[in-house]
């Protein structure tokens, strides 16, 4: 079972078993309505805690995602190209933007937990 | 979200649908239900939909001279409907701008409604008031109906289930006062879809009972409740434009690509600055552009180039759900306005290729077959 953690940003980094995937919540999927295209970062890309490292594009409007931690790209998921709507039926599953190292793990006991973020008024942010 | 939004008469029964429900023009309206803006896009080019479209706002004017004041202030040539007929016309400027586009609908010569743009009322109102030099009683009777539309080809289906009567002989742009059951409402063939379809003005009162018919009606015909988003996207696909996109006070009729509409020689108000505009040539004209769907949409405002040159601007741009790409309202270079000549549309910051079209990008099917 994944360890979720999310930034106020609406990003998750998720943890299982040494692998960290990040991705959208499900909330912020279902804030965005349906989704029609994701781009991606590629494969050894660094990115900073809060830079934009992808964005989401709905019908309505286009989104940024942001590092939720200092990270490194090991692999994009290349099944969003084809089938972007995936983030919108599995945002914490197969809707996974990238696989990453974080290359500050101090940075992860800064997000919020999944307890926490399940709690959050979201709609104030 | 604005405490002082005001609720349509139908926003229980979009919170029952569980529609997410934003802030649009002063009203708290439904932007997609949990079907999605794609599913609900595809219903009504290959179904049916329902809307509540009660924001948009309805002007009755009345007296000897209404045929003349509605002639004087909108540009279309009114004489080329007759009573019963709805025209598509806009409030042109004498210094070249649009107030706003508008259906009128001629009852008889002195008595004509309008329905304007929600975003627009208060700046309609005002506007049809300060030209009343024709003596002509005017009401605005926006906050008293609603307005419920039924579109796609299988419109027809769900109105008969309805009980409503000889729906399928109707012709496009044309409506009637009827009573259903006993319910006074005006019945218009006119949609913003580019598909077949019935609009229902009726007295807010009598909005629900009417709502909860066409939805017990429609359900074996899949008649699917539709979003402001899903609307957008519809009318984007049927090439018609939106205020504050493609028509503003500084954009002309001409230059909007819609001289069909212009009744030359009818001596509108704003008429003699476009016979100057039409001799001295335009600047720029409202164009299309479509955008493979790898590069993802052109989004309002992002910048266009041709041969390397800045060459116009994206107005409204979204995925088409029917092409499976990008399209956009963009206004171009007069020279570039021609099918198939490639471009560049700046979309996320990056050039990349497009291809300009001459909307509708989704050809209009207003006739039943």
């Amino acid at each position: 079972m994944a360890t979720l953690r999310f930034a106020k940003t609406h990003e998750y980094i998720a943890e299982d078993g040494g692998v960290f995937t990040v991705g959208i919540s499900e909330f912020a999927a279902s804030e965005l309505g349906d989704i029609t295209f994701v781009e991606l970062p590629e494969p050894g890309a660094a990115f900073s805690q809060g830079d934009r490292f992808a964005t989401v594009e709905s019908v309505k409007a286009v989104s940024d995602v942001y590092a939720p931690v200092d990270l490194e790209v090991l692999e994009a998921n290349a099944a969003l190209t084809d089938s972007p709507e995936t983030v919108n039926s599995d945002a914490h599953g197969a809707g996974w933007f990238a696989k990453v190292k974080p290359t500050n793990p101090a940075q992860l006991d800064g997000l919020i937990s999944e307890t926490d973020y399940s709690a959050m008024d979201k709609e104030a942010h | 979200m604005d405490e002082t939004a005001v609720k349509t008469a139908l926003y229980d029964r979009h919170v029952q649908l569980g529609a997410k429900m934003v802030e649009f023009a002063g009203y708290l309206m439904p932007v997609w239900y949990p079907t999605g803006i794609v599913k609900e896009h595809l219903a009504v080019r290959e179904g049916v939909g329902v809307f509540d479209l009660s924001h948009m706002g309805e002007f009755f004017i009345k007296g000897p001279r209404a045929w003349e004041f509605v002639q004087h202030l909108c540009c279309n040539d009114l004489r080329k409907i007759g009573n019963g007929g709805v025209q598509y016309t806009l409030f042109a400027t004498p210094e070249g701008g649009v107030v706003d586009d508008l259906l009128v609908y001629q009852l008889n010569p002195e008595h004509i409604m309008m329905v304007v743009n929600a975003s627009n009322i208060a700046k309609d109102w005002e506007w049809v008031n300060r030209n009343n030099n024709f003596g002509v009683e005017l009401t605005n009777a926006s906050d008293e109906y609603s307005l419920i539309a039924v579109q796609g080809p299988d419109t027809e289906k769900v109105l008969e289930a309805a009980g409503y009567k000889g729906v399928a002989h109707e012709h496009p742009f044309t409506f009637r006062r009827i009573k259903h059951n006993g319910v006074p409402l005006f019945q218009c063939v006119t949609g913003y879809t580019g598909e077949r379809g019935f609009e229902l003005i009726v007295a807010n009162e009598h909005a629900p009972a009417l709502w909860d018919e066409l939805m017990a009606a429609g359900a074996p015909h899949g008649l699917t409740p539709i979003g402001l988003g899903a609307r957008d996207t519809l009318r984007l696909e049927a090439g018609m434009c939106l205020y504050g996109h493609e028509l503003s006070d500084t954009t002309s009729v001409l230059e909007a690509n819609l001289e069909w509409t212009v009744g030359w020689n009818t001596g509108f108000a704003g008429e003699e600055l476009l016979g100057k505009q039409k001799a001295e040539g335009l600047k720029r004209i409202l164009g299309g552009i479509t955008v493979e769907k790898e590069h993802g949409s052109p989004r309002p405002h992002a910048k266009i180039y041709a041969d390397g040159s800045p060459a116009g601007e994206v107005t409204s741009g979204a995925p088409s759900p029917v092409l499976d790409k990008g399209i956009a309202f963009c206004y171009l270079r007069p020279d570039l306005l021609e099918e198939g000549r490639q471009v560049e549309v700046e979309v996320r910051g990056k050039r990349v290729p497009a291809t300009v079209v001459r909307p509708p990008f989704v050809k209009h099917r207003l006739f039943k077959h």
